[in-house]
C-alpha cells in the first residue's frame, strides 16, 4: 500500500522552479532515500510535506489525507527531523522533548514515558537534565530526533540529519532510522551521502534541479547506470599507443590516463571479459604494472552519468 | 490553551537561564536611575540670573532688596539687565542661566488685588533652571502670603476699583502672584516631579521597550534555528505558540517592572504614587506598543544583529526625544518628543506620582492605549513575515 503520494507537485521562487512537477509513491514501512547535491529540491520537497511550505501545484496524500485539504491530519502522522538542529539550548534535553511533546498533546504518565523513550531510544536518558550546549554535534543531532519521535508518528522525515557530525554518532544515527523502521515507521531520509542512503534505504529517489530523475531500488538503479564498470590502472609509464589500443577494444567505453597519478581509468560494459585483453596490450608494450583496481557502479555513478557533475563538491 | 500556556512557561524558563539578559534588562536602569536622579536632585549650582525690574511702583524697592538679599547669593548671582530685551540677549548668549522681567504694572496690579506675573526665561542648564525657580518661588510664596493678609485686613484690596469685577481679579484663597514661564508651559522641569521620579519614569519605560523586543528577537532565533518550524509541523500549534512566545516576552517585561519600580521605590525612596493597578496598565501597554514596534522592525530587517541596532536607535532616540536623557528639551527638539512613544509613556507615569484626579490619569493612559493599539495591529500585520521561513 502506498503511504505517501506525490501528485505533480510544484514549488516556485519567482520564476524559478525548485520542485518540477513531482510525482511517485512510497510504499508503508519503507525506508525512502532522497538523494542529491545541494540545491536539488531536497528539503523543500519535505517542507511541503510536512506542511511547512504551501505547494504552488499538485498535492501530497500522507495515509489518505491530503496536505491541502487535511493538514492537521497529516501533521499528526508525521514526525519532523529538519535539517538545522532545531532544539532549545537554553533547555534541557529533557525539556526540550517534553516541550514538544506536551504540543502534541502528552501529558501525565505518558507524557514522562515517552519523552524517556525518546531518549533512550537516541542514547541520551543518562544526559537528560544536561543543556545541549555541553553536548557534541553529534548528541545534539541526536536530540534533534528525540524531538521527533516522541510522539510514535506513523511517517518519520528525516533531513540530512547526519550532517556535520563524527562517524561515530552517524553510525547510531544510522542505527536508530534502522530501528524506527524495525518499530513500523515509514522513513523518508534525504541526504547527499550516497553511502547513507545505500546502507539505509529500500528504495531510492534521485533529485536533480527540482526533478526526480531516477526511482527505484539500489539494484535497479545500478542497472539503469549500463552495469558500467571502472577498472583503474596503476602503471609504472604511459605509453600513448597502448592507451589507443585500449581505447579501440569494443567492450571499452571510455579511456583515460592520468598522466599525473600514472593511472589508466578505463570504463567497461563487462569486465571479467576485457581484462585478459587490456592486461594483454600493457604487457605487449612492456609497462609494467603495480596495481589494478575494479569500481563497481554505484549512485554516484549513475548520478554521474545522468547529469555529468558529482553528487557532492569536492 | 494547553499549547499557549506550555509555551509561555518554557519562554520564561529560556529567559531564566539567560542571566546576562536579566542583570542587563533590569540592573542597568537601576544603575542609570540611581546616577542620574542622585545628580539633579543633590548639584544645584548657583545660577546666574538676569534680572530686569521695570515696575517703578511702591514694590519696586522690595523687590530690589529681594534680589540683593545676601542669602539667596549661595543659588543665585544676580545680572542686572536694562531691558526685557537685553535679558532675552543674555539668557540665549548663556551668560544668563536664567531671566526675569518684572513687568512696570507689577505694583499697582498686585496692590489692587489683580494677578500679576513675572516673565522668567529658562536657560538650557535645566539645574540652574531649577535652583533659580526654587529661589524665585519661595518669594512668591512670601508675597501671596502677605496679600492674603491684606486680603484678610481689608486693606489695600478694598481699595481696588477692579476688585469684583476684572476676570484678572483672583478669587478668594488663590495667589495672585505668579510666575510666568514664557518659553515653556509646565510648571518645573521636572514636571511636578523629583529627579530621581523623573528618571526612574523615563529608564522604566525605555527598558520596557527593550523587554518588548525579546519577544520578536525570539522568534527571529526560534526561526533560523528551526524550532519554529518544528512548532509549525505539530498540527494546530503554531499561532497558540507564536502568542504564548510573545506573551512569555510580556511576562518578562512584567517582571522587569516590577523588579525596577519594587527596587527603586525601596532602594532611591522613588514615590511611584502608589496606584499599582494604573502603573501596572501603563506598563503593559508599553511593552505592549513595544513589542509591536520590535515586530514591525523585525520584518524589515534580516537579522536579530539588524534588529537589535535598528531597534536599539530608535528607542535611544525616542527616549532621547521625550527628554528621558536630558529633561526639558522638547523646545530644543521642536516638540518633536510629542511623536514618541516614551513622551506619552512618560507622562502618563508621571502624571500617576503626582496627580490625584482620575481623569488626567485615565486621559494619558488612552493616549498610550490608542499608541498600544496601532502598533501592536501593524506588528500583527508584518508578523508573518518574522515567523515564516519562506514568508
Amino acid at each position: 500500500m502506498n503511504f505517501v503520494k506525490f501528485r505533480d507537485v510544484v514549488k516556485k521562487y519567482d520564476t524559478t522552479l525548485t520542485v518540477n512537477h513531482l510525482t511517485f509513491d512510497i510504499a508503508e514501512g519503507e525506508v525512502f532515500g532522497l538523494l542529491g547535491p545541494n540545491g536539488a529540491g531536497k528539503s523543500t520537497t519535505i517542507e511541503m510535506l510536512a506542511g511547512l511550505l504551501e505547494m504552488n501545484g499538485g498535492d501530497i496524500t500522507v495515509d489518505g489525507f491530503s496536505i491541502r485539504k487535511q493538514p492537521l491530519e497529516v501533521k499528526k502522522r508525521i514526525g519532523i527531523v529538519p535539517q538545522e538542529l532545531a532544539i532549545y539550548e537554553g533547555l534541557s534535553a529533557r525539556d526540550n522533548v517534553t516541550f514538544f511533546a506536551r504540543l502534541y498533546g502528552l501529558s501525565g504518565k505518558l507524557l514522562k514515558e515517552r519523552v524517556d523513550e525518546a531518549l533512550r531510544f537516541v542514547g541520551l536518558l543518562e544526559r537528560a537534565k544536561d543543556l545541549p550546549s555541553t553536548f557534541s554535534g553529534g548528541m545534539k543531532r541526536r536530540l534533534n530526533i528525540a524531538c521527533a519521535i516522541m510522539h510514535r508518528p506513523k511517517l518519520i522525515v528525516m533531513d540530512e540529519p547526519t550532517v556535520g557530525i563524527d562517524p561515530q554518532s552517524r553510525n547510531h544515527i544510522l542505527e536508530s532510522v534502522r530501528e524506527l523502521n524495525r518499530l513500523g515507521s515509514t522513513i523518508i531520509y534525504t541526504s547527499h551521502y550516497m553511502e547513507e542512503i545505500e546502507a539505509l534505504c529500500s528504495r531510492i529517489g534521485i533529485m536533480d534541479e527540482g526533478k526526480l530523475i531516477a526511482i527505484g531500488t539500489k539494484e535497479q538503479l545500478k542497472k539503469q547506470s549500463g552495469q558500467e564498470e571502472r577498472l583503474v590502472f596503476e602503471v609504472e609509464r604511459s605509453n600513448a599507443q597502448a592507451l589507443s589500443e585500449m581505447t579501440e577494444h569494443l567492450a571499452v567505453k571510455r579511456c583515460e590516463e592520468q598522466a599525473e597519478d600514472k593511472t589508466i581509468e578505463v570504463v567497461v560494459k563487462d569486465s571479467p571479459s576485457v581484462l585478459q585483453d587490456l592486461l594483454f596490450i600493457l604487457q605487449k608494450h612492456g609497462i609494467g604494472l603495480r596495481k589494478i583496481t575494479r569500481v563497481e557502479p554505484n549512485l554516484e555513478t549513475l548520478f554521474l552519468q545522468m547529469t555529468g557533475r558529482k553528487l557532492r563538491d569536492e | 490553551m494547553r499549547i499557549w500556556w506550555t509555551t509561555v512557561y518554557y519562554e520564561i524558563i529560556k529567559y531564566s537561564k539567560m542571566r546576562s539578559m536579566l542583570l542587563l534588562l533590569t540592573g542597568l536602569p537601576l544603575v542609570l536611575i540611581f546616577l542620574l536622579g542622585n545628580a539633579f536632585n543633590q548639584e544645584l549650582k548657583p545660577a546666574k540670573v538676569a534680572v530686569y525690574i521695570s515696575d517703578q511702583g511702591e514694590l519696586r524697592s522690595g523687590i530690589e532688596s529681594f534680589w540683593k538679599d545676601p542669602s539667596i547669593q549661595t543659588y543665585m548671582e544676580t545680572l542686572s539687565a536694562a531691558s526685557e530685551t537685553e535679558v532675552k540677549d543674555l539668557v540665549r548668549e548663556g551668560t544668563a542661566d536664567y531671566g526675569v522681567v518684572v513687568p512696570a504694572d507689577y505694583s499697582s496690579r498686585i496692590l489692587m488685588g489683580q494677578s500679576a506675573e513675572w516673565k522668567a526665561y529658562p536657560g538650557r542648564y535645566e539645574e540652574r533652571n531649577i535652583a533659580a525657580r526654587a529661589v524665585i518661588d519661595s518669594y512668591m510664596s512670601n508675597t501671596n502670603l502677605k496679600l492674603a493678609a491684606m486680603e484678610t485686613l481689608g486693606a489695600a484690596y478694598s481699595s481696588s476699583p477692579a476688585a469684583s469685577s476684572s476676570d484678572e481679579t483672583a478669587r478668594p484663597g488663590e495667589a495672585v502672584f505668579r510666575v510666568g514661564n514664557v518659553s515653556g508651559g509646565k510648571e518645573d522641569v521636572f514636571k511636578s516631579v523629583s529627579a530621581v521620579q523623573y528618571y526612574a519614569a523615563a529608564y522604566l519605560i525605555m527598558f520596557l521597550l527593550y523587554g518588548g523586543m525579546s519577544a520578536t528577537l525570539s522568534l527571529m532565533n526560534q526561526r533560523s534555528r528551526g524550532t519554529l518550524q518544528r512548532i509549525y509541523a505539530v498540527p494546530g500549534a503554531f499561532r497558540k505558540a507564536v502568542a504564548g512566545i510573545l506573551t512569555g516576552a510580556l511576562a518578562l517585561a512584567g517582571l522587569q517592572a516590577i523588579v525596577i519600580i519594587g527596587f527603586s521605590a525601596v532602594v532611591y525612596d522613588v514615590d511611584w504614587g502608589g496606584r499599582v493597578g494604573w502603573i501596572a496598565l501603563t506598563c503593559l501597554l508599553t511593552a505592549i506598543a513595544g513589542t509591536g514596534l520590535a515586530v514591525t522592525l523585525g520584518s524589515l530587517v534580516g537579522s536579530t544583529k539588524s534588529l537589535q541596532t535598528l531597534f536599539g536607535i530608535v528607542v535611544f532616540v525616542m527616549t532621547f526625544l521625550s527628554g528621558g536623557m536630558v529633561p526639558n528639551i522638547e523646545q530644543m527638539v521642536g516638540g518633536a518628543g510629542k511623536y514618541t512613544l516614551n513622551y506619552w509613556a512618560n507622562e502618563v507615569l508621571r502624571t500617576i506620582m503626582y496627580e490625584n484626579d482620575p481623569s488626567k490619569i485615565w486621559s494619558g493612559i488612552g493616549i498610550l492605549a490608542a499608541i498600544a493599539f496601532c502598533l501592536a495591529l501593524i506588528g500583527a500585520v508584518r508578523l508573518p513575515k518574522v515567523v515564516k521561513k519562506h514568508a
